[in-house]
């Protein structure tokens, strides 16, 4: 069944076009219908998971060989989050069908959007390690075709790719990471390292492991340095923003972090990575939020600075993954609905600055409302849930070991978010309306429904957490930590000081309203950060490194690949002569050592001064006859050898060989024109020097073999069996017609194909007047 | 001799294809001269249910023959339909205006007898077991293709392209013949397991190491391997696109076959980690430059075909992990079986790309083949089944998942992982990572980009769009069935070098 939810929400967006073709309007609702049945269907089993069973149905093998299956598995956590995806998924589809009304490609947008959901549905129901990659990907993917939607723009084409290769390099080096996790632990079903008690934290491959884990996490969790491609996407239509970048996608990092927590956590390494990676962003972030003036932006950089803190919840280990847990299922509660209301006053004044619209709570009532709700939820204002994951978050903090700093941090975060808060939900709505606000009515049903229903949730999650917050977080946080729910939860609640709480928590309340009072000259003074924050991350860097590597292509290009046939063959020949020299050196060296020198004879030196002559003739010769007689020479010479060393077979066919290679040479050269153009002295110098290192390198060859004891020779092996097993006694002939006759075979048909060659082209010779032009590319 | 004709039923067929395809090719009857593919592709089918036949060989790797023959036949199955209207067209043309055949003007017989030619090379590859049938193999797949390039369009672009590629692929040739004599030379036998035997035996001394060496370094120029790349972007460029299609698959796959039967007489050694270090080393070197040249050159084409010519140079750079990870041990299982992991993604890769091309070949202005990137904008609007082939086929070779690409990839990672060669397996996800950038690129402007009249339109000839179709749903089917196919290529790369005992010392002489 749970496979079967991924699976016909992958077919209900295949079907998304003509149900929108067909139901027009309403298709959102009609929609709609699907995962919220799929959250009704989740949520039976809240009560079931929450004491502590986990649900793991069969499995679909796909890729037995490679351990691949499309296995299932709903802990706590992936209960918590397929509730996230398919809840609140059902509400961004009925948002959307709002928020595009007539949109000419709305059909493809609700496709993308539900092909996204189960993607993502799949990703955290998943077991084995390779189908949580795969559903990873595809998150990437739906999410770039989504972002990328309005493609008419190019804003929209620019962020759509920037997202897609930010979290497809991540995605990488997750895959390395996953591999190298299931090499180390001998299988790829995440259960069964759960079930064998596996920790990898003493492993060889930790470290690598870690790393390329968090990679992963990190970039599709947009963590500093990483943070960038975030704000870049909210050219994404709000319904995908409330999505993907407030309550599932972005939150996936999370979930990988905290799913692997058994397996990969409680080192040294893990605790520092997460708590630096994740407080540097919560701060940062924060205060990018608190100085931005997009409604969205702001919404994007507090998102940022959320994500954050749940990396270092995770990272500070014992009872901060409740708190993370907790956080989690706040935000996305609280930034769904702002991102709602953000796309729904977009929508409606057709405004995304907050700073240019005032007054618009009499003009859409009902949207202020479900955002002061969800903001009061994001400063953290008791009685709402914000408050309680918050009241989770201060309990562990302390006790880590960078405790104070995390405090502070936390303080910090807690000021701007309130500051953002009010951004987002007071600045727009007080106030008398102005002209932009005027322009604008309230929202329809579509519309309000998404916000109204999570700020709401949010209240009631506050005020009554036993309905589903407790069980939920209970369960979830057993999953990270593998302890019962009741007890993972009650062991971080014990800690805290409510009269801490409550005074901490007012005065960052009091001091995010003083920055938001004064939030003009924080901008200013500030103004370096708009130049710093883009060298500080990705977009800089990856230009450079992209640029960088750029310049080194296009010098190789112009160097060696630069058309020229010459260029080629020198290069190779660089090339080969470096590789034999730089491997084989070490082997190799005893080739020039002569050892039992014998005196060469007569015919011998005879034969290489005719060879050395005959090559270098045939480079300086101008004139291409010449040059071709010369090559021929060198080919007798090269027979002569065979001839009086003992292979009178071999020699023959040389000769006829030689004699047919010069005679078609010949006949071909007479169709070309003369040599018109001669290389310089430059290039003629260092052609000589690569023909020289290349025939050193092969005489060395030679040598080698010369010393090597070689293969018993053949010769005595005929005389010994020529009349025995042949009946001849001319030991040449019986080679050529007995022993070698399959050789003798093919050359004598090789010998005729050449011929029947020759004949040709003396044929065409005779007809053809009007030689073919020189062709000046291939020199 | 006798019982070796049971091995090479399947080239035996298609030589007699081939016969028959050179007079049909020029027959003066036009039903006849069309009935030429059609004849082509009912002789692959014969050979490709006579590969699934075929008994294992006497070679390194036994059962390597009916999985190797029966990828050749089914790609050859899959590029014939690309190649229709590559030669004879304005001859053609003329004849349907009434004019008079000229078998003389015609070079439609002469095309697929070399296509077909090829092919029975490749596959007499896979036959092979000894250096010189391996040679005659090796040349027999590469000189049509030098042809075909030549024959492929008018432009003296592909001339030069042929030309160029004849001279680089003679130099390669004579490198590695001349690998193959000094591994005559240490060991007294061309028989490629007695070859292995010895080298079990006896050790590589210096004549066996540099006769591997240089055997390596010839068989880099069929696989379009760092320092033996620089015909390829030239050549694809400039030959048309169906034949750069095959060029990119072809002498790979009888290169990578090469190339495990070299090195596979060095040995990996028992516990599959033993490849001599000189050896490692070169793969290893060559294999991080092959990747990160063709890909970082791949990233400044504005040219697809360029493009492509790179990536087809990096895809090698990555298959050549596969070849350093090895067979592993006895009985080891995919994951760490890299010759099965380059087997596997040989399919994959022979099928994405083939997509690529298909739609390249498909879309034409006043007889010209796409090629600029500019050509292809907004392609999902203005043709959506090419558009999404090429989106397909491009996700496919980025290696994005679940698609083929990302299968094969795996495959290869992990056996670079478990043979412990990390920093190698880091230096291809980097450049997985770069490839995306080009392969996005493609993506983008056929998917993003708005449609713009560039004056392509589909080609008259039809079976390219099929083709183009084919590989994008092989691309798909493929996935399905990735366990069978994993399992046949894990078996067919079953590595069985000889005892040194019992090896087959043929006496001097008598073995070739």
């Amino acid at each position: 069944m749970v496979l079967t939810s991924v699976f016909s929400l992958f077919l209900l967006a295949l079907v998304a076009p003509l149900v929108t073709r067909v139901a027009g309007r309403y298709a959102g609702w009609v929609l709609a219908t699907v995962p919220a049945g799929w959250a009704v269907w989740y949520a039976g089993f809240i009560a079931r998971v929450g004491e502590g069973e986990v649900i793991t149905p069969a499995s679909l093998v796909w890729v037995d060989s490679l351990g691949v299956a499309l296995s299932t598995r709903v802990d706590g956590l992936s209960l918590m989050f397929a509730l996230l995806v398919t809840g609140v998924g059902a509400l961004v589809v009925a948002y959307a069908g709002g928020y595009l009304a007539g949109h000419h490609h709305l059909g493809r947008f609700y496709g993308y959007l539900i092909a996204f959901m189960a993607s993502m549905l799949g990703l955290v129901v998943s077991d084995n390690l390779i189908a949580i990659f795969i559903f990873w990907e595809l998150t990437s993917v739906t999410s770039f075709l989504l972002i990328g939607f309005g493609h008419d723009r190019a804003a929209a084409r620019t962020a759509a790719l920037q997202a897609m290769i930010v979290t497809g390099l991540g995605g990488l080096a997750l895959l390395a990471g996953l591999l190298l996790m299931g090499v180390a632990a001998g299988t790829y079903e995440f259960s069964e390292m759960l079930e064998g008690g596996i920790t990898l934290g003493d492993h060889p491959l930790y470290i690598g492991i870690l790393v390329l884990v968090c990679l992963g996490a990190f970039t599709k969790s947009a963590q500093f340095p990483f943070h960038f491609w975030l704000p870049g996407a909210m050219e994404a239509p709000a319904p995908v923003s409330a999505y993907l970048h407030s309550s599932t996608m972005v939150k996936a990092g999370v979930f990988l972090l905290a799913k692997f927590s058994p397996v990969l956590g409680g080192t040294e390494e893990w605790a520092w990575t997460l708590q630096i990676v994740g407080g540097v962003t919560m701060v940062y972030a924060a205060f990018l939020a608190a100085r931005a003036v997009y409604f969205k932006r702001i919404l994007a950089f507090t998102t940022v600075s959320s994500l954050g803190a749940m990396v270092m919840l995770l990272g500070v280990g014992g009872p901060g993954e409740a708190a993370a847990m907790g956080f989690l299922l706040a935000h996305a509660m609280y930034k769904g609905t702002l991102f709602m209301v953000a796309g729904s006053v977009e929508h409606q004044t057709h405004t995304k600055n907050v700073e240019q619209l005032s007054g618009l709570m009499r003009i859409m009532p009902v949207t202020f409302a479900a955002a002061a709700l969800g903001a009061a939820s994001m400063a953290g204002v008791a009685p709402f849930f914000g408050f309680t994951a918050k009241y989770l978050m201060k309990g562990p903090i302390p006790e880590a070991a960078a405790g104070s700093f995390l405090v502070i941090g936390v303080m910090a975060m807690g000021i701007f978010m309130t500051t953002a808060a009010l951004l987002v939900a007071y600045k727009p709505f007080v106030g008398k309306p102005n002209e932009a606000a005027s322009a604008g009515s309230e929202a329809g049903p579509a519309l309000l429904l998404g916000p109204v229903v999570l700020s709401v949730a949010g209240l009631i999650g506050g005020l009554m957490p036993g309905l589903f917050v407790q069980p939920l977080v209970a369960s979830a946080t057993a999953a990270v930590t593998g302890d019962a729910p009741e007890k993972a939860l009650s062991s971080s609640i014990g800690m805290i000081n409510m009269g801490t709480l409550l005074s901490t928590s007012t005065l960052a309340i009091v001091l995010g309203v003083v920055f938001y009072a004064v939030r003009d000259m924080l901008r200013r003074t500030t103004g370096l950060m708009d130049r710093l924050d883009p060298m500080l991350s990705g977009p800089v860097v990856f230009q450079r490194v992209l640029s960088g590597t750029l310049w080194f292509g296009r010098l190789q290009t112009r160097l060696l690949q630069n058309g020229s046939l010459n260029t080629y063959i020198r290069t190779t020949i660089i090339g080969f002569i470096a590789l034999v020299l730089g491997l084989g050196a070490n082997r190799l060296k005893n080739a020039f050592l002569w050892q039992d020198a014998e005196r060469p004879s007569l015919l011998g030196m005879i034969l290489v001064v005719l060879l050395i002559v005959s090559g270098v003739a045939a480079t300086v010769f101008r004139y291409r006859l010449a040059a071709v007689a010369a090559l021929g020479m060198a080919g007798v010479a090269s027979a002569l050898i065979f001839v009086f060393y003992g292979a009178p077979d071999v020699a023959m066919t040389q000769f006829a060989i030689e004699t047919l290679t010069v005679l078609i040479f010949v006949l071909v050269f007479y169709h070309l024109p003369q040599f018109t153009s001669f290389t310089g002295r430059m290039q003629k110098f260092s052609d000589w020097v690569v023909s020289l290192a290349f025939g050193a390198v092969m005489a060395g060859m030679v040598m080698l073999a010369v010393q090597t004891d070689m293969a018993p020779k053949i010769s005595g092996y005929f005389s010994e069996n020529a009349v025995p097993l042949a009946y001849g006694r001319n030991i040449i002939n019986v080679i050529l017609v007995d022993f070698r006759a399959a050789d003798t075979f093919g050359e004598i048909v090789v010998l005729g194909i050449a011929g029947v060659g020759v004949a040709a082209l003396l044929s065409v010779s005779g007809r053809s007047q009007n030689p073919t032009k020189p062709d000046g590319g291939v020199a | 001799m006798i019982e070796k004709l049971a091995i090479v039923w399947p080239e035996i067929i298609l030589f007699a294809t081939t016969c028959v395809v050179m007079l049909t090719g020029q027959w003066p009857v036009c039903a006849v001269r069309r009935m030429t593919p059609w004849l082509a592709a009912v002789g692959l089918i014969a050979a490709i249910g006579a590969a699934m036949a075929s008994p294992p060989s006497d070679g390194l790797y036994p059962d390597l023959v009916p999985y190797a023959k029966s990828l050749v036949g089914i790609m050859g199955l899959m590029i014939l339909p690309l190649l229709a209207g590559t030669v004879d067209r304005e001859l053609e043309a003329g004849v349907a205006r009434g004019e008079r055949f000229e078998p003389l003007r015609s070079n439609g017989a002469e095309f697929y007898a070399f296509f077909l030619f090829s092919l029975t090379g490749l596959m007499l590859v896979a036959s092979s077991d000894t250096l010189i049938w391996l040679f005659l193999a090796l040349e027999l797949t590469s000189l049509p293709t030098y042809m075909m390039v030549t024959l492929s369009s008018r432009s003296t672009r592909a001339h030069e392209a042929g030309v160029k590629y004849f001279f680089l692929g003679a130099l390669g040739a004579a490198i590695f013949l001349y690998g193959f004599t000094l591994l005559y030379g240490a060991t007294g036998s061309v028989n490629i397991p007695t070859i292995a035997a010895h080298f079990a035996e006896h050790g590589l001394g210096p004549i066996g190491l540099a006769g591997v060496l240089i055997s390596l370094i010839g068989l880099f120029f069929k696989i379009a391997a760092v320092p033996m790349h620089f015909y390829t972007p030239d050549v694809y460029q400039g030959a048309a696109s169906p034949v750069s299609a095959m060029l990119a698959f072809v002498p790979k796959m009888a290169g990578f076959m090469a190339i495990f039967m070299i090195v596979g007489s060095a040995g990996w050694g028992p516990d599959g980690t033993g490849l001599p270090v000189p050896v490692e080393a070169l793969l290893w070197v060559v294999a991080a430059m092959t990747m990160t040249v063709g890909n970082v050159l791949a990233l400044l084409q504005s040219s697809v075909k360029r493009m492509m010519a790179y990536s087809s140079i990096a895809h090698s750079g990555y298959m050549l992990v596969g070849v350093i990870a090895g067979p592993g041990g006895d009985g080891a299982s995919f994951w760490r079986n890299g010759l099965a992991a380059v087997l596997f993604y040989l399919l994959c890769y022979g099928v994405m790309n083939l997509g690529v091309f298909a739609v390249l070949a498909s879309l034409e202005r006043k007889g010209q083949e796409a090629d600029d990137i500019d050509d292809i904008r907004g392609l999902v609007r203005t043709h959506p089944p090419l558009g999404w082939s090429m989106v397909i086929c491009c996700l496919a070779l980025l290696g994005f998942p679940p698609l083929l690409g990302f299968i094969g990839k795996v495959g290869l990672i992990t056996s670079g992982i478990t043979s412990g060669h990390l920093a190698l397996v880091i230096i291809l996800a980097i450049n997985s990572a770069i490839a995306a950038l080009y392969y996005l690129r493609l993506v983008a402007a056929v998917y993003l980009e708005p449609a713009s009249d560039t004056g392509f339109r589909p080609s008259r000839y039809g079976s390219r769009q099929v083709a183009a179709l084919v590989s994008a749903g092989g691309v798909l089917v493929l996935l399905l069935m990735s366990n069978r196919l994993i399992t046949a290529a894990d078996d067919a790369s079953r590595y069985a070098p000889v005892a040194p005992e019992t090896a087959p010392y043929a006496e001097a002489g008598a073995n070739n």
